[in-house]
């Protein structure tokens, strides 16, 4: 019988053989049950692996991560920052350009990253025995952004479990959702605040398994709808807008965002008592503890 | 140019945070590695070869110094306390072969191997990255990568196969007795 090294098998499992040597490889295993046997301490490893550390793709980034990203290697004095927020105009074509991405991404089908689509393809492995030998190309979906956000009369707003999320979630308490065929996504609301044409308005995020985060911005009308204003791609929204990003900021998420809300908002946020209680009321203005300007 | 690299910092962000988890095995010491990486690599992005791996340069990083602070633990005589890592599998039906492949069981069975055997498991098997890949980031030849990988698996799986707990004194206190 020929004498078969570790490394080959680890690599048959890993899937980096030539298509020759795999082939070769192929006729062996078929008629010899012990080298199969073989195969799976690396079978397990690769399969198994993925899964156990997975919490980092299930869960949102932390902000002081983002933040460390934003602010490490800058020159920390900036003038922009100083100016009125109202006063950045400049933002709007860009948030524009934001959404017009997010449109594009969403009838064009966005690939998982490699390990995603990997540790996916694993999962699948698991729940099919042997399946693993299958298991090599995997390219997994985005996350079906027209389940959360959907057309309604010529703009955007939230829709099934984005919706919940908003009307009922505090903030920062997270909402599990199944898009996309079961791929599971969470929504957080980050953010409640009155705006200055005296709406309510939310920041939320977005993560997907596959580790697609979106950040969005929506105010709720006098219908209950929230209109989606602005829902972005996270790494997009930075791309486009690190350099108005203000130092001060206690909670980095998209810069395209903060200037967003910072456009928009009527003195500060809302405080967790404030907002728990106008989520009790079901954001109506009744027994809101302050006055909207009309 | 550097708004852009932040971006896709931030874009490769979760998998980098995973990398950190499989090193550590505890989420908040991982993001702490997480966030030194990113501050190593922000300041010193020119020594980054535009056209290169963006990833691979940072899994360096946060593999460089996690492989100094597991040294100089050692000096101390430090131990991990594994203990404190969060049990993720074994309570949700999230079983493969046998009831040990769980978080804690695969923590302790990568501790019992060597830093850089553990390294090399993150990076391949966990993050999916090629041989050769991993043999640029450890600055090893490929052979070598291979060779130590497949005896780091064998080893790993013996540890998750064994029923009875390996004959390791330390942590002996942890409750191994949750066979089915």
């Amino acid at each position: 019988m020929a004498h078969v090294p570790d490394d080959l098998l680890m690599a048959f499992v890993d899937g980096q053989l030539t298509d020759a040597e795999r082939g070769r490889l192929e006729a062996i295993l078929a008629g010899d049950p012990a080298l199969r046997r073989r195969l799976e301490p690396f079978a397990v490893t690769r399969a198994a692996l993925p899964i156990i550390f997975d919490q980092p793709l299930r869960e949102p980034v932390p902000a002081r991560l983002l933040e460390t990203i934003h602010s490490a290697g800058r020159a920390p004095a900036r003038t922009t920052s100083t100016r009125p927020a109202f006063e950045r105009n400049r933002e709007s074509s860009s948030n524009q350009a934001n959404v017009i991405a997010w449109l594009r991404d969403l009838l064009a089908p966005a690939n998982g990253g490699m390990a995603s689509g990997f540790a996916y393809a694993a999962m699948l492995a698991i729940g099919a025995g042997a399946g693993w030998l299958g298991a090599t190309a995997f390219g997994s979906g985005g996350l079906n952004r027209g389940e959360l956000v959907i057309f309604d009369q010529g703009g955007l707003v939230a829709g099934g479990k984005l919706r919940e999320a908003l009307t009922t979630a505090k903030s920062g308490e997270l909402i599990s959702a199944e898009v996309n065929g079961g791929k599971l996504a969470g929504i957080v609301p980050v953010l409640s605040f009155r705006s200055l044409d005296g709406r309510f308005c939310r920041q939320y995020q977005i993560g997907s398994k596959g580790g697609h985060r979106f950040a969005g911005l929506a105010c709720r009308d006098a219908n209950g709808n929230w209109n989606v204003s602005n829902h972005v791609e996270a790494t997009l929204g930075v791309s486009v807008k690190a350099d108005g990003v203000n130092e001060d900021q206690q909670k980095a998420i998209v810069p395209a965002l903060e200037a967003a809300v910072d456009r928009m908002i009527e003195g500060e946020a809302l405080s967790a008592e404030d907002e728990a209680q106008i989520i009790k009321n079901g954001w109506s203005s009744a027994g809101a503890p302050k006055q909207q300007g009309q | 140019m550097t708004d852009e690299i932040r971006a896709r910092m931030i874009e490769f962000l979760p998998r980098l945070r995973r990398f950190a988890f499989a090193l550590t095995r505890n989420m908040d010491v991982a993001d702490d590695l997480v966030q030194d990486t990113c501050e190593r690599a922000l300041t010193r992005l020119e020594q980054w070869q535009p056209g290169t791996s963006l990833e691979s340069w940072m899994y360096r990083i946060a593999q460089n110094i996690w492989l100094d602070r597991k040294r100089s633990e050692k000096h101390r005589g430090q131990a991990i306390d594994l203990d404190e890592a969060p049990v993720l599998a074994g309570e949700d039906g999230r079983v493969v072969t046998e009831n040990r492949l769980t978080l804690q069981a695969v923590g302790d069975g990568l501790s019992r191997l060597p830093a850089d055997q553990q390294v090399l498991i993150a990076l391949v098997c966990v993050e999916g990255l090629s041989y050769k890949e991993a043999a640029e980031n450890l600055g090893v030849p490929i052979g070598t990568v291979m060779s130590r990988l497949s005896r780091a698996r064998q080893a790993l799986y013996a540890s998750l196969a064994s029923d009875a707990p390996a004959p390791v004194p330390k942590n002996q206190e942890r409750n191994y007795g949750t066979r089915s």
